[in-house]
């Protein structure tokens, strides 16, 4: 099927009207870390563990730590047993009804024994300058969120904005467009998706662990200025980087909010619905 | 008196025992359970619910008002998020079905191609990676080379490019 | 050709999209649940105390205003991080109603613009819709349905009514349901009921707390308790119609029919023309005192007195109709006895909205009505041995 002659094709768009077919690439990095909560979503979050915490049976602390051992002890001086209940005594915000040293009323709190030592605790710094980095007591702390190329805005870092979808567009003529490819001037036909694949090889180099959702167009785009109907090619970019063959060639890698203020909004609104959310 | 009365042998032995146990009146014998038993009744008292449950949450009218107003805002919340998805995800289809009518007419050499079902089955590459909550000690893997015999089949004509 | 004529399309929609954007933003409403000039204050919380405790914390000193025992009300604490997610919650749902109004406004414009009755139905049911949708999620209306007597609701507002509605499908409708099916008074008098009301019934002068509430569909009455005329609550839960008369019908369909050796339906109460609508749904004594020329009575009240071993119960089945148009029906033209209620429906063009039933036996209090109405004594019915042998 692939050996089926362009000739034919090229008679039929000989006459000046029918317009030149060609596949535009919709490049995505997809999201490396989760989504960003909404403040809503976040505060709900927030209020249903507060009620799961309330509503949770009482730590069987006997069970794992045995009483006398030294870590039992350690355990003690962290959790502070409640007030107990004392019939003399009056209790103006409600009696104390304590089950294995735990307040019913109330969510109950457990400190562990730490293996390291917190910041500000003494002998904080001397710990993290000796422990090292495959030490299992070592405190765990989850790198940033934020990346070096958001804080520079590094519009060019496949690293920037790890929660959300980024999408490569690429500057033509003063104009961000996604990077849109014709077919040049060879005997055989190619399929659309083959043709952006190699396009982007072309412009971006061959450094790109490339992963094509389908062989269908997600979108025809009718480009009235230069007589083409552009394909859109849906793809992600798994590894790698898109290092500009030509020097002049300028790309970003933007999200749907901030693709909304650089591309023409024409243009935009045609295709917003193709860009993800998240 | 008992003691006489019963035959002497290995068997008597442990009936004597029993018949002293079940006379000897108003004598606590501190009873000790051996470490064994004493594990298993850890581990059941750790899974039981005797002692452990907390009280249960009894809202005033007021905070019952809150709870169901908020549980309102999270429905609304939620059925919004999945309208607009639903109504996205409708556009999509739309916008393909519509290409592939396009390209139908104006191209069927192509159109067969992009119809064209793959002879092996595409999976999800491997690399794909599942978003977590933080990101790795490297983000973004740089150093990508593909293997050469995809460069050979790809560009027969610059196999030394890379 | 067709390229260009869709671009068009594409671009008119992007301008139509751009300017609905523009022209929403205009008339926005703002913090709708907290203005009053253009909503009822039935929608407000009335004691100001609870009202500052939905809205702010709950002082933990002072605790929650609802619990009245002051150590219960001290021993009170809330759940934790619930006023925050109230604050956000109500933020989201507020702008949602806000929506609502704004949308309700431009449906108010096309009310006033309208000029066919069709329309101006349709246009006022989708603005009871909006407003019911508006007001659903307003804790304060929350508040005054869960916690307020239903009757202190206000009925003229219809997220009140959707509330009541709920709240009468889920139990009082069913009994009713139950009652009319397995009493037989369906399909015995009408044929079926598509229940669009809630008919209540009671009979007010009696002092015995008994017989003085709201009966159960289906109750067995005393005939003293039943002397006086009832008292009917109508309660709509669609906007009523300014002009919407109905009317209200008791009838006993076991009056025995001796010469046919079977029951007859009798009459026994006629109403027509009554206005009602949502808020002034009752139709009790002072109804009936206003009523001097017989404007509403067509057939006065006369008990169901059942005579002595007349059949196993008597049904008191009591209809209530929409009315398409006034009537003109006159106690000379209707004879109460072998009432046939289904032409009656049929050619007056009644449309059944609700039911009610309850049933009566002969019993001491019936000789001394009979008398107060200047009824002829009661017949006694025996046992009447056939002809055929008692054994086989």
């Amino acid at each position: 099927m692939v050996g089926v002659l362009r000739r034919s094709i090229v008679r039929a768009y000989s006459s000046q009207t029918s317009p030149i077919i060609s596949s535009s690439l919709l490049l995505s990095r997809n999201p490396i870390i989760t989504a960003d909560l909404n403040p809503f979503e976040a505060q709900y979050y927030k209020y249903q563990s507060e009620l799961w915490r309330r509503l949770m049976w009482t730590f069987p602390k006997w069970f794992y730590f045995r009483e006398g051992t030294l870590a039992e002890q350690r355990f003690r001086q962290l959790n502070k047993d409640p007030v107990s209940y004392n019939p003399d005594i009056e209790y103006p915000q409600g009696k104390p009804e304590i089950r294995h040293r735990r307040d019913r009323r109330f969510k109950q709190v457990i400190n562990l024994p730490k293996t390291y030592k917190q910041v500000g605790e003494e002998g904080h710094e001397e710990e993290s300058l000796t422990k090292s980095h495959d030490d299992l007591a070592r405190q765990i702390i989850p790198n940033s969120r934020v990346t070096k190329a958001d804080e520079s805005n590094d519009l060019t870092s496949l690293e920037r904005k790890l929660s959300r979808t980024l999408y490569l567009v690429i500057n033509q003529n003063n104009n961000w467009v996604l990077p849109n490819f014709v077919e040049s001037s060879t005997e055989e036909i190619k399929a659309l998706h083959t043709l952006a694949e190699d396009g982007l090889y072309k412009i971006g180099g061959e450094k790109i662990n490339y992963f094509n959702v389908s062989n269908t167009p997600c979108h025809l785009r009718i480009n009235e200025v230069e007589n083409k109907k552009e394909f859109i090619i849906k793809s992600h970019i798994l590894s790698g980087e898109f290092i500009p063959q030509d020097e002049s060639l300028q790309y970003l890698w933007l999200t749907k909010e901030e693709l909304k203020g650089k591309l023409d909004p024409q243009y935009y609104y045609e295709i917003s619905h193709l860009f993800s959310d998240v | 008196m008992f003691k006489s009365m019963i035959p002497n042998g290995n068997h008597s032995h442990i009936i004597t025992n029993t018949i002293f146990k079940t006379f000897s009146r108003g004598k606590r014998t501190a009873t000790t359970i051996n470490a064994a038993t004493q594990k298993i009744v850890n581990q059941l008292s750790a899974l039981s619910a005797s002692r452990k449950q907390p009280k249960l949450i009894r809202l005033c009218q007021e905070d019952l008002i809150k709870h169901r107003t908020i549980v309102n805002a999270w429905k609304v919340f939620k059925r919004q998020r999945e309208q607009k998805r639903t109504a996205q995800l409708k556009k999509q289809y739309e916008s393909i079905v519509n290409a592939m009518e396009d390209l139908k007419t104006s191209s069927p050499e192509l159109f067969e191609l992009a119809s064209e079902k793959p002879k092996k089955a595409v999976l999800f590459p491997l690399e794909m990676r599942t978003p977590t909550d933080y990101p790795a000690n490297t983000p973004w893997i740089y150093n990508y080379s593909p293997p050469a015999k995809f460069i050979k089949a790809k560009k027969p004509t610059t196999p030394e490019s890379s | 050709m067709s390229q260009s004529l869709r671009s068009t399309r594409v671009t008119s929609l992007l301008k139509n999209f751009k300017r609905l954007e523009s022209s929403s933003s205009k008339t926005q409403i703002k913090d709708a649940w907290t203005d009053f000039n253009f909503r009822p204050t039935s929608l407000k919380i009335d004691n100001d105390d609870i009202k500052k405790g939905v809205f702010d914390k709950i002082n933990e000193q002072q605790g929650p205003h609802s619990i009245e025992n002051y150590t219960q009300k001290l021993s009170y604490h809330s759940p934790n991080e619930i006023d925050e997610t109230f604050k956000q919650a109500y933020e989201i749902l507020q702008h949602e109603a806000n929506i609502k109004y704004t949308h309700v406004k431009g449906m108010e414009k096309k009310l006033s613009e309208s000029n066919s009755t069709e329309s101006t139905i349709s246009i006022q049911n989708r603005i009871d819709q909006l407003l019911t949708e508006a007001e659903l999620y307003n804790p304060e209306v929350l508040y005054n349905v869960e916690f307020n007597k239903p009757e202190s609701l206000d009925k003229s507002h219809p997220v009140y009514r959707h509330y009541l509605k709920q709240k009468w499908e889920k139990y009082d409708l069913m009994i009713t349901m139950q009652r009319l099916e397995q009493l037989g008074v369906i399909p015995d008098t009408l044929p079926t009921l598509n229940p669009k009301a809630d008919v209540k019934v009671k009979f007010p002068h009696n002092s015995e707390s008994q017989f003085s509430n709201w009966i159960v569909p289906g109750e067995v009455l005393p005939a003293f308790a039943v002397e006086q005329p009832p008292t009917v609550q109508i309660q709509e839960f669609e906007t009523v119609n300014p002009n919407q008369l109905y009317t209200v019908i008791v009838v006993n369909p076991d009056s025995p029919d001796l010469s046919t050796n079977s029951f007859s339906t009798t009459l026994h109460y006629g109403l027509q023309n009554i206005p009602l609508n949502n808020v002034n749904n009752i139709i009790d004594c002072q109804t009936l005192l206003n009523d001097v020329e017989d404007k509403f009575t067509f057939k006065s009240y006369v008990p169901l007195l059942p005579e002595k071993n007349a059949g196993k119960y008597q049904r008191a089945c009591l209809w209530v109709f929409r009315q398409s148009e006034p009537l003109q029906l006159s106690s000379s033209t209707i004879s109460s006895e072998k009432f046939d209620i289904r032409q009656f429906v049929a050619s007056n063009n009644l449309n059944p909205i609700g039911a009610h039933v309850w049933r009566q036996v002969f019993d001491r209090s019936v000789p001394e009505i009979r008398q107060k109405y200047g009824l002829p004594k009661g017949r006694v019915f025996h046992r009447v041995r056939g002809t055929d042998p008692i054994i086989e």
